[in-house]
């Protein structure tokens, strides 16, 4: 299979090319900067998500090199924390630029490819367990991160007629730069609102990607699937 | 360089690519006699809105294996009946021209 993983350099995006890569598959990756994964199965875009003209390049050369896409990881995406009150609008804009637009751009792109292919593609997005607990602080990451996963379920729609699916998976705290800045304590609260209270590893993303990039969950999409027991 | 005769033409090959076994048969024939005035969408134009993204997908293609232009086609005004470029072949080819000269 090609799978395409965005946000690809580090956490979850590098282990979950580096798991791939393993089971013999070709993995493309990008992320603004370079990436220091050398296999003989991947190759690195550096490439914003959110900026349009670079995506259309990079997924039109992919359909080219590679003939098409089986699957599209929305992986890359930025959180940051704040008061409503002293959140500037620059970050705000930059957030949704990266996650809700990036997502979109990409989703976009490789389900034209899928479709002119006619591959059965799957794309899988990503949410946070902060937008299903509402967590104080996060109020642009939680948004961003709904939209989302609204995206996904009119995706999911709109795509269905071509064979794509489209699903979500909602992560709890992972070990990863992206919430390196966020005190232990409140990491801590978050796990004791989870129903299974430990922090998630990228071996449990990975088993939720494998159930939706599998054939035989033809029949899923346009669902959201949080870790450790956190619902809407 | 991509000119008006050469858009039209692009967009005639194309609308052929739309049909699959499933077309019905007055629906082929427009297809497959498509001229510069054939309508498309809105009014009594031959495609849906799905033929329409899948077009509009195809044009964006052949755009860059034939001119090497990497562009989205992509406008609010696409899925309007009344406002559509892609009422006529004409008027989609004017909207492809411009669009690749911005
Ligand atoms: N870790 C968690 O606890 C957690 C929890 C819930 C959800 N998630 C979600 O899981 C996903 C991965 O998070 P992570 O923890 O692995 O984050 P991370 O360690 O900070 O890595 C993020 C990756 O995305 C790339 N990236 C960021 N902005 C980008 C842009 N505009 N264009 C292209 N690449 C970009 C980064 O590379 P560059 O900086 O070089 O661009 C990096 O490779 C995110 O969507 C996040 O919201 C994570």
């Amino acid at each position: 299979m090609l799978i395409l993983v965005t946000g690809s350099s580090k956490g979850i995006g590098r282990d979950l090319c580096e798991e791939f890569l393993s089971r013999g598959h070709i993995v493309v990756g990008c992320s603004r900067g370079q990436s220091d994964l050398l296999h003989d199965n991947y190759e690195h875009f550096s490439c914003d998500v959110s900026d349009e003209s670079s995506v259309i390049r990079m997924v039109r050369k992919i359909g080219k090199t590679h003939g098409g896409i089986d699957v599209l990881i929305n992986n890359a995406g930025v959180a940051s924390m704040n008061h409503i009150l002293s959140t500037p609008i620059s970050s705000v804009k930059k957030l949704l630029d990266t996650n809700i637009i990036g997502t979109t751009l990409f989703s976009r792109e490789v389900a034209k490819l899928m479709m002119r292919k006619k591959i059965q593609g799957k794309i899988i997005n990503f949410t946070t367990v902060a937008s299903a607990l509402s967590l104080e602080g996060e109020a642009i990451y939680a948004s961003s991160k709904a939209a989302v996963q609204k995206f996904t379920q009119v995706a999911a729609k709109e795509f269905a007629p071509f064979g794509i699916t489209v699903n979500c998976i909602g992560p709890n705290p992972i070990k990863t730069d992206l919430i390196k800045a966020v005190p232990s304590e409140k990491i801590e609260k978050l796990l004791d609102s989870q129903a299974i209270k430990r922090l998630g590893k990228t071996k449990d993303v990975i088993n939720v990607v494998d159930f939706f990039i599998n054939q035989s969950s033809n029949f899923i999409t346009a669902q959201t699937i949080y870790l450790g027991g956190v619902h809407d | 360089m991509l000119n008006e005769d050469k858009s039209i033409e692009m967009i005639i090959e194309s609308l052929k690519d739309l049909i699959d076994e499933d077309t019905e048969d007055e629906k082929k024939v427009t297809l497959l006699n498509a001229s510069s005035d054939t309508r498309l969408f809105g009014g009594d134009g031959v495609l849906d809105s799905m033929d329409v993204v899948i077009l509009l997908s195809d044009l964006e293609e052949r755009l860059d294996e034939e001119y090497d232009i990497a562009i989205s086609l992509a406008s609010d005004s696409i899925m309007s009946k009344a406002r559509s470029p892609f009422r006529t072949v004409k008027s989609l080819s004017k909207y492809v021209i411009d669009a690749v000269s911005n």
